[in-house]
This record gives structure tokens, sequence and C-alpha cells, in this order.
């Protein structure tokens, strides 16, 4: 396509890469962006080029932090017995919006694939036994998602922890909440009555 | 399930004005390779939003053409008015419709478009590799059980990933591959060993009405199942075979033990049917899985299942012949494919003529 300027091309196809965003938004963010004042665009490009430099990722847990180690970790007020493990900063984020959680997280960033050839060592599970030993946590909550790779990942956190004694749990699978049975897929459904609960 | 209307625009080499089908007998006859058979593969291609013949949706598009069209008006059991529709394009996209709106996974098909296909490709049934009837269970168990399919995709997955551990050297996670790959494969042999127990139950009315002379029994094969100690549970079991195996499964870098590999036995009076039988009986067991595959599917739906025919009678003997035909006693509507004139005395019967892909509906005197 001619668009006059290498440049706005240039800009429009690294905007289709990025996830969610097919050719036709690319088209329309980066034009957008011309339009705009160029202290705006100052700013975008700041941020970004800051992103790499100034974020990382926390030493004990893989969570977001620009310092050493993230709020969570240094949060005095968080349960320091309890750690819930999760594939993926985002996962992190979403439990962390219930408010529900108290304790403390882990993340893998990713789970087990050996078809993409992700192994134990590819993940953030390195110092994941030590951490659990020298913490002295009581219960390790796995949060992977239900699929053949997370259920894969949960098995093997769950015997890598089994000399320690802690406790490991999974997280429950069933029936959304405020859902209809109407609405349940089958595979859901038959789940939640195999591993049904006694009232 | 009723279908009233087929229209089709460059599927295969057909060419046909909107048909309208009997709801009872339609005789599709014709020359061989004047398309026949094609007529009968776009009314079953709705069962799972594919071809019974070919895997690449590309060779179903008249030569030359960027795209076909499959329109099927039916009555089923949810609704007495249903369009299904197919857009297939060269380029590789392809388009299913349930009433206008479209559907993202053709597992939602399944179950929905009730239909059996009696074929010269069933010999395979009895002749063919293991994997032929493993497939076959697989359709009949996912037609029939909501979660066989999420099971058996589980399986394959696990499967791979597995096969992918045992070649690369990550050695320290093959463990809870094995694990997950025992849990999986040990929901898919129950399920399994659970289909082939219907088909049984549901052969033995058929082999009466068709008086066979000799005993014929169907069972499931399984490395796991068949030798089985008794006081060691399925998943101890497989464990133990995995074990036994697995300095040849790191050798070779794939799984060598599980329900990848199972099979059907299929025993005709006292010798194994997949070696050893006639042709013949071959063809016999074929349709008589067939048979079961319809009464068990129609009693788990409870709808009766549209039957397709293709070019069956001219390799079976009377008797089977007749019990097929009976089998519009039972109100069901069925398609038939034949080179020649069948002489078929049901009231309704509707004949339609295949010439070089001109498909017509042949008046009745």
């Amino acid at each position: 396509m001619e668009y006059g300027s290498e440049t706005l091309a240039s800009l429009i196809r690294l905007f289709a890469k990025m996830p969610g965003i097919g050719f036709k938004t690319a088209q329309r963010l980066a034009l957008h962006l011309l339009r705009c004042e160029d202290k705006e665009v100052e700013k975008l490009g700041q941020v970004i080029l800051g992103l790499k430099q100034t974020v990382g990722f926390c030493k004990s847990c893989g969570g977001i932090t620009e310092l050493e180690e993230c709020a969570i970790c240094t949060n005095p007020a968080r349960n320091r017995e309890m750690v819930c493990v999760v594939e993926e900063p985002r996962d992190l984020i979403i439990l962390e919006n219930t408010g529900q959680y108290k304790g403390l997280y882990h993340v893998l960033h990713g789970v087990l694939s050996p078809v993409d050839g992700v192994g134990p060592e590819d993940l953030n599970l390195r110092h994941f036994e030590e951490r659990v030993r020298a913490n002295n946590i009581k219960e390790v909550i796995v949060a992977t998602n239900p699929t053949v790779e997370g259920d894969a990942t949960a098995l093997y956190i769950a015997r890598a922890l089994e000399p320690l004694g802690c406790s490991v749990t999974r997280l429950a699978r069933g029936l959304p909440m405020g859902a209809t049975l109407e609405f349940a897929d089958d595979v859901t459904l038959a789940r939640a009555i195999e591993r049904r609960e006694e009232l | 399930m009723r279908i009233d209307r087929l229209t089709s625009s460059d599927f295969r080499n057909l060419i046909h004005e909107p048909l309208s089908f009997s709801p009872g007998v339609n005789l599709v006859v014709g020359e061989n390779g004047h398309g026949k058979t094609n007529v009968l593969e776009a009314i079953y291609f709705f069962k799972f939003g594919r071809s019974f013949r070919t895997s690449r949706d590309s060779e179903l598009i008249r030569f030359e053409e960027p795209l076909l069209r499959i329109v099927i008006e039916a009555e089923t059991r949810v609704d007495d008015r249903e369009a299904f529709e197919a857009a297939i394009e060269r380029k590789g996209a392809k388009r299913i419709k349930l009433n206008g709106k479209e559907v993202p996974k053709y597992s939602e098909l399944v179950g929905r478009y009730p239909c059996v296909l009696f074929g010269p490709h069933d010999l395979a049934l009895t002749s063919g590799q293991p994997a032929e009837r493993r497939r076959f269970l697989d359709m009949v168990g996912s037609l029939t059980d909501p979660g066989y399919l999420a099971v058996l995709r589980a399986y394959r997955r696990v499967l791979a990933q597995r096969n992918a551990a045992l070649k690369t050297d990550t050695a320290s996670a093959l463990g809870v591959w094995t694990e997950e790959l025992i849990e999986q494969g040990c929901h898919l042999v129950r399920r399994r060993v659970d289909v082939v127990e219907a088909i049984r139950k549901h052969m033995i009315s058929h082999i009466e009405k068709l008086q066979v002379r000799y005993p014929i029994r169907v069972g499931y094969e399984s490395e796991l199942t068949n030798s089985q100690p008794a006081d060691v549970t399925h998943q101890e079991h497989f464990a133990a075979r995995l074990a036994g195996r697995e300095f040849d499964e790191i050798r070779r870098g794939t799984t060598l033990v599980g329900p990848h590999r199972d099979d059907m036995t299929l025993v005709v009076d006292g010798h194994d049917l997949r070696r050893y039988g006639s042709q013949g009986q071959r063809r016999l067991v074929a349709v008589l899985l067939r048979l079961a595959e319809l009464s068990y599917v129609e009693e788990q739906l409870r709808e009766p299942c549209v039957l397709l025919l293709d070019d069956l009678f001219s390799e079976l003997d009377e008797r089977v012949v007749d019990h097929l035909k009976g089998a519009l006693d039972d109100n069901r509507q069925i398609f038939v494919t034949s080179p020649v004139d069948l002489s078929w005395d049901a009231a309704g019967t509707q004949i339609f003529r295949v010439n070089h892909g001109q498909v017509g509906p042949v008046p009745q005197p």
C-alpha cells in the first residue's frame, strides 16, 4: 500500500503486529498520531522508550515492578504464608482486582509445553522451591489455566513441592457465578457434575 | 431429522435446481462417475462440517471456480425449519451458518444433524487399520456423549506434548506428562469401552433380524484393559506399562502405550475377522456396525436419523438388502445411490437422475 511515507507505513506495520490490533486499527492509530500535537506524541514515545528500561520483574515473585521487589512482596500487611502461582502477570492483575486474595504471588511467565520447547527450566521456577522453604510458606495455590498445559504445570509444581510438606491446592473449576445451567457448556457442566460438592 | 431441500452451486460437478426430497425413499440413479455420490456427500456435509471422502475442502469446489455453496433445509428435533449453509473458498476461507448465524466451532454441529452413511468405504471398518476403528468409536462417542470430544482432544494434546517431551531433553518434566497421559488416557479408555458396549448391545437385534448363523463378538482391545491384573487400578496398570517401555519410548521419541494404539476386536465364528474374515463376512459386519451406530445414535438423540446408502446393494446379499429396506418401516428418510434403477416399491419414492453432474427429479407415472 502507498502511504507517501515509509515512516508511516512502518509504524502501521508495527502497530498491526500487536495483539488485538488488525490492519485497519493500526492504520487509524498511526494516522491519529500524525494529527496529534507534537507534545503528546513525544510523551508517548518517551513512555514507550522508558518501558523496557524502568519496568522489570520482581526478584522474589516475578511480578511487574519498577523496583527490585514489587509492592505486593514488600507489603507487610499481606499474608506471607500463602503463595498463589499464576502463568502471566496478566493473571496476577486479574486476581488482585478481586480484592479477595491477601497472600503473595509467584509468576511463572509461561506454562510447560514441550511442543513449543518450553520445559521447567524456561519458567520462573528455579528459585521457587527455595522461596517456599526459606519463607516457611504453608500453602501454595496453583492458579494456572484449566488447559492440558496448565494442568501439567500444576502437577509439576505439586510434585516439586511434595518433599516440603506444604499444602498445594488448585483453583476450583465448575460453574461460573451467576450463570444459569442453560448457558453452561457441556464440558464445564460435566466437570461440575463429576466434582460436585456436598451441601 | 428430515431433509427437505438441497441447493448447491459449484459443489463438485453438480448442476441442479433446488432439489425437493421425499420424506421417504429418494433414489439417486445414474452411471458411474457421473456424480451420484456427490449428492450424498453434499447432504452428509453438515454432520461434522466436512466431507466423508476428503479432508481437503478445496477439492470439493468445481474446477476453476472460486467458491462453493451448499444449503440444506431440514426439519430437526430442534426446529421444524432449519437452514444449514456452507460456503468454502478456494483460498481456504470456510463458513458454516446455522439459520443465518455463523457457527464458530463445527463441534456445535455434532448431534444437530443426525445421519448415518453406509458405503463401500465401510469395508475399512473391518479390513482396514486399527485407526479406522478408533475413528469409528470416537465418532459414535462424540455423537452420543457431549464430553467425549473434550476428552479426546485433551488426550491428543497431552500425547503431542509428551511425544515432544520424549524427543527434546526436558526429561525433568516427562513425569508430569506421563501422569497427565494416564489421567486423560483412562478417561478416554473408559468412554471407548462404554461405546463398544453400546455398539455390542445394539448389534444384537440386527444380528437376529438378519438371521446371521454364526456368533459375532465385538470388544475393545487395549493393552491397558486386556492384560490388567484384577488387583490394580487402570491408572496403576497404565503407569506400569509405560514404565516398562520408557527406554524404548525415549529412544524412539514417541509414546508407545495408550488408547491411541487401541483397536476394536471383531470376532466372527471364533476367528479374528480383521485377519481371517471372508469378503462377505467383512462386508456384513461393516453393515452391522453401521446399523448399531444408527440404533445407538437414535436412542441417544431420540430422533430418527437420515440414512445415506451409497452404492450398497450391488455388493450385499438379499437378506441384508431387505433388512435395510425394512428400516423404512421406522419412518426414516433414505437416500440411495445406484447405477441401475432399483425396484423399491415404497409409496412416495422419488427418483433423481444424475447425468454428467446434472441432477433432476424423474416425474412419477
